[in-house]
């Protein structure tokens, strides 16, 4: 994955239960929708704490954090191998805070 | 009688980086440390299918699958996960232990017939975790943890396996003894030199030769060839605030580069000292004894240790006893792991120093520890530690979601 670490714009729903769902972020100029959360998680960073997201919009995997404190939101990282793993390949996650 | 459950995640790390990502979905894959030199923590089951194993380095991993995938391992995934599971767990009974970041034992003799009986509790419990975590869990059941856990690995990955008491011997009867968990290696070698080579044959050879070569574990090792454990589940043990079944806290890391001079060890020490230390001290513990451990260039894996003179958690007295270690040991070669660990924990004593000057570094320490607590470590750190950014290794096995062994 490549680090990316930028902050972004987000519609997201929070649901019942305090479940958060992006559906979809403005990066780069581009509106990019979320087809499909892959895994949630949280991450403590000290004393907070941070609302991470693996999100698919079908071809790219995103990595995106929640600071409910901060009320902001960052894409901290983005792998395009999606689709494709004709070569054998690393993935570092981003750290990015 | 008692009905024990063991669940264990199957491939934990490598099925949790799978389930995140697509593209890794029915690819032999492995998760590593961050440094590119580290070992393989987890392979895939596709990944296993090629040889690769656990504590490999990468270079064979790939000399056995070309096409392998490194993933570095996200530990706030895999500790976010253990934690929710453990809620899980607790929606089937009140007596959890969990005993790793990847396995829990569940003590579901009063609660299984609210849940239609031992498989059907451990059926559900598997379509649950798979349910909310998209991960598969092997489930072993048995009358003790040791057939539990015989139970889980005989049917791993994705398995449900119910061993009764009465089943144990025919199933022991052939089976070689480090098979069973709490047999290692070495005792296994021991025993095949009394020419046991089965627990079969462990179970009835005599008491008293056991006892001449094993001592007091002697009785245990028979016992575990019949299939009799009578460990009890340390249910309530992660929540206590003392030591608890704490018996050490330690840190190793894989360094960037093989390091033969101590000067320059003595940096990576301190940082492991201080990750010890404030670990220790987050929980209200000492220890009396520091280990250093130390992995060659070839592999050959030694540790040394020293006793101190009084209990601490204090960062520079495991340091300077750690580096004490190293300046009287002889390098035969680079080293390329450290490891800082102490042992013999107790309870912090918390009476006042008649003289000031340890109330000054104690509270200089708990300053420390507040703002690294509040701002992430390392915030606020020992100058000698700056410099080359320390990578954030991969999470030990032994992590539990609450006690001392929850720290990274």
């Amino acid at each position: 994955m490549t680090t990316v670490d930028e902050p972004v714009t987000v519609v997201a729903s929070f649901g019942g239960g305090g479940r958060i769902s992006p559906l979809k972020f403005r990066w780069s100029g581009r509106v990019i929708p979320v087809r499909e959360v892959t895994y949630r998680w949280t991450r403590h960073v000290g004393g907070r704490r941070l609302y991470c997201f693996s999100i698919s919009d079908g071809t790219t995997l995103y990595s995106l954090s929640f600071d409910p404190e901060g009320l902001s939101w960052r894409l901290q990282a983005v792998d395009t191998g999606l689709h494709e793993s004709a070569t054998p390949r690393t993935y570092t996650h981003a750290s990015g805070r | 009688m008692k009905t024990i459950l063991l669940a264990d995640m199957d491939a934990f790390f490598a099925s949790v980086e799978q389930r995140c990502n697509p593209a890794l979905r029915g690819k032999p894959i492995c998760v590593t440390g961050p440094a590119h030199r580290s070992v393989i923590t987890t392979a895939s089951y596709e990944a296993r299918r090629f040889g690769v194993k656990t504590g490999m380095s990468i270079r064979e991993a790939k000399a056995l699958c070309p096409q392998l995938i490194l993933v570095t391992g996200d530990n706030d995934k895999y500790t976010h996960i253990c934690t929710a599971l453990k809620e899980v767990y607790l929606s089937f009974t009140p007596v959890v232990e969990v005993y790793s970041i990847d396995e829990a034992f569940l003590d579901i003799t009063g609660s299984s017939h609210l849940f239609g009986g031992p498989i059907e509790t451990g059926r559900r419990l598997k379509a649950e975790i798979r349910r909310r975590f998209g991960i598969s869990a092997t489930i072993g059941i048995g009358p003790n943890r040791l057939l539990a856990k015989l139970a889980s690995d005989i049917s791993k990955p994705d398995g449900l396996r119910l061993i009764e008491a009465s089943e144990a011997g025919p199933l022991l009867k052939d089976l070689p003894p480090e098979k069973l968990w709490g047999i290692g290696a070495k005792t296994a070698e021991k025993l095949k030199r009394l020419g046991i080579r089965t627990c079969g044959e462990l179970a009835s050879a005599p008491a008293g030769l056991l006892r001449s070569c094993f001592g007091v574990m002697g009785e245990r090792l028979r016992a575990l060839g019949m299939g009799v454990d009578s460990t009890p589940l340390h249910a309530d043990q992660e929540d206590e605030g003392g030591p608890g079944g704490t018996k050490s806290i330690g840190h190793s890391t894989t360094l960037p580069h093989d390091l033969f001079r101590r000067s320059e060890m003595a940096r990576w020490l301190l940082r492991l000292s201080e990750k010890v230390g404030s670990r220790a001290r987050r929980h209200g513990l000492t220890g009396r004894t520091v280990t250093l451990i130390m992995r060659y260039r070839s592999f050959e894996t030694f540790e040394r240790r020293r006793g101190l003179g009084a209990a601490t958690n204090d960062t520079h007295t495991i340091f300077r006893t750690a580096m004490d270690i190293l300046s009287s040991t002889r390098l035969k070669e680079p080293v390329r792991l450290l490891g800082v660990t102490l042992c013999g924990i107790e309870q912090a004593d918390t009476q006042l120093a008649l003289f000031g000057g340890e109330d000054r570094r104690a509270g200089l320490l708990r300053v420390m520890d507040m703002l690294n607590m509040k701002y992430g470590p390392s915030t606020l750190t020992w100058a000698a530690c700056k410099g080359e950014s320390p990578h954030r290794g991969i999470i030990s096995p032994a992590w539990r979601p609450s006690g001392a062994h929850r720290s990274l």
